[in-house]
């Protein structure tokens, strides 16, 4: 346990001293603060709108977490999509690039150690990246009016998303850090990452064509349907499945992959 | 402390080492000689856990690398061809995740770390960041690391390759005092030779995967200077 804490601790010492963590989570803070404005100016407007018209029955359907929140955190998780493989393409491939893999492979640490120390490390970030976004539907508590009684942001389903958002990213930093540990060159590995989320985002875009049985495993394949139901609200025993079943295959196979150095 | 017999490994259809066999007696500082590409990282790579062998047995402190490769990691203490540090890390920070993976009692980390700063002469820059001290240092970063847990067995990898003559001179002390202390063992590969004079009391040749030469300094200088020696031999 000792081992795979000091790696951990390690891997965080390294986000925070070099720039990584503080430009990535700052440009990701901008950008979603950009998205949380332009929402906002979009909610206004149409408020606007209903307004002018004198659409009483529209303006009762229009709440924060249907105009603003939802399509906010749907937007987020491109973000992720960009983010995440900056984030892994350094975990094992620097070590293999810098010699400093040798160190670990020649002190009494488990494989095991190596993967989920390394893991849990960069999951921190993915939790600040995840809890981030929270910060909005507090502005909106705050300064928001409400026709009822009740608040004007309904928690449960940001809650929801803030949870799948986290395991998402679980999946993918997983992901990210066996294509890390697949190559020496850093570049390579982000590259690899990137374009395996990508494709797995066009997923559902592809099923919209098909029908059947297709459309449905390639549906169920995307992490895109998945978290976007979260995102409504709906926290299904079926997605958190689909997010925990693809982080475990990933760090099993990126400890395999580690462990072959001893026996190649 | 140091047991090879019929180390062998092959990468593909290349062969790095052919059945190497030899011993190493405790409190032994051995030089392990020879041009570049003879095998002896791949030597060291194996006797530290980081490398399989092809076949062959090599046994550290009587326990099996191949067997019990976490006991033999806890004994050896190994400086690696190029010092295996992190650069945006400080010296401290570094040595103390080291101690960590070498899992060094916590209570003594402390005083560890500065025991093994102190002996490699990096006790004055433990705050700088690794990026930012000169390759004499990295060097001396990296023996400290190698000395954490006090190991019985050091293996060290061309500890002084590109570092300047001051900086050599300096590497050389160290190694002479590590060396004096009776408890441990030692094995240093190198090719120049005046370093092994200095440090070493028995040499170990390799040349294309073979030993070609196994005996104390003194018997093999009996007939020839070293350096004529080495170069017979590298070429025999």
């Amino acid at each position: 346990m000792r081992g795979l804490f000091a790696i951990a601790r390690k891997e965080l010492s390294i986000f925070f001293t070099t720039t990584i963590a503080y430009a990535g989570l700052g440009a990701y803070a901008f950008l979603m603060g950009l998205v949380f404005v332009s929402s906002l100016n979009q909610y206004q407007q149409r408020t606007a709108i209903f307004l002018s018209q004198q659409q009483p029955q529209m303006l009762e359907r229009l709440n924060f977490n249907d105009a603003i929140l939802t399509p906010m955190f749907s937007t987020g998780v491109w973000m992720f999509l960009f983010f995440v493989p900056f984030l892994t393409m350094r975990l094992l491939a620097e070590e293999k690039n810098q010699n400093t893999f040798e160190l670990l492979m020649t002190t009494p640490i488990s494989s095991w150690q190596i993967v989920l120390g390394k893991f849990i490390a960069t999951w921190v970030l993915i939790l600040v990246m995840s809890f981030i976004p929270l910060v909005f539907p507090f502005i909106l508590e705050a300064y928001g009016t409400t026709t009822g009684t009740s608040s004007a942001v309904e928690w449960s389903p940001v809650l929801v998303s803030v949870l799948m958002a986290t395991l998402m990213g679980s999946s993918f930093i997983a992901l990210g850090m066996l294509m890390s540990s697949l190559t020496d060159s850093q570049i390579v590995a982000a590259l690899l990452t990137f374009a395996t989320l990508l494709l797995s985002y066009t997923l559902p875009f592809v099923a919209n064509r098909l029908e059947g049985d297709w459309q449905t495993v390639l549906d169920y394949a995307s992490p895109l349907s998945h978290v976007n139901r979260a995102f409504q609200g709906r926290l299904l025993a079926e997605d958190l499945v689909y997010f925990l079943s693809l982080t475990l295959a990933g760090l099993i196979v990126t400890q395999r992959v580690v462990e072959s150095n001893r026996w190649r | 402390m140091i047991e090879v017999r019929g180390l062998t490994k092959r990468y593909r259809d290349n062969v790095a080492i052919d059945g190497l066999d030899f011993s190493i007696q405790p409190g032994e500082v051995v030089g392990f000689l020879g041009p570049n590409g003879a095998g002896k990282s791949t030597t060291m790579r194996i006797l530290t856990g980081s490398m399989p062998a092809t076949s062959g047995s090599a046994k550290v402190a009587g326990i099996d690398v191949f067997d019990r490769p976490m006991e033999v990691k806890r004994k050896i203490g190994y400086l690696p061809e190029l010092p295996p540090v992190y650069l945006d890390m400080t010296v401290q920070g570094y040595l103390a995740f080291v101690a960590d993976l070498k899992g060094v009692p916590r209570r003594e980390k402390k005083t560890e770390v500065d025991r093994v700063a102190l002996e490699a002469g990096v006790d004055h820059v433990l705050n700088r960041l690794i990026r930012n001290v000169s390759k004499g240092y990295r060097q001396r970063v990296g023996m400290a690391q190698a000395l954490l847990g006090d190991p019985t067995v050091l293996i060290m990898d061309e500890p002084t390759v590109g570092l300047d003559p001051i900086q050599i001179q300096q590497v050389r002390e160290l190694l002479l005092r590590i060396g004096e202390d009776d408890r441990r063992t030692v094995l240093l590969s190198t090719h120049i030779l005046s370093e092994v004079k200095a440090v070493c009391q028995r040499i170990i040749m390799v040349a294309r995967g073979h030993i070609v030469a196994d005996a104390p300094i003194a018997e093999l200088e009996r007939e020839a200077p070293l350096e004529e020696v080495f170069a017979r031999l590298a070429v025999s």
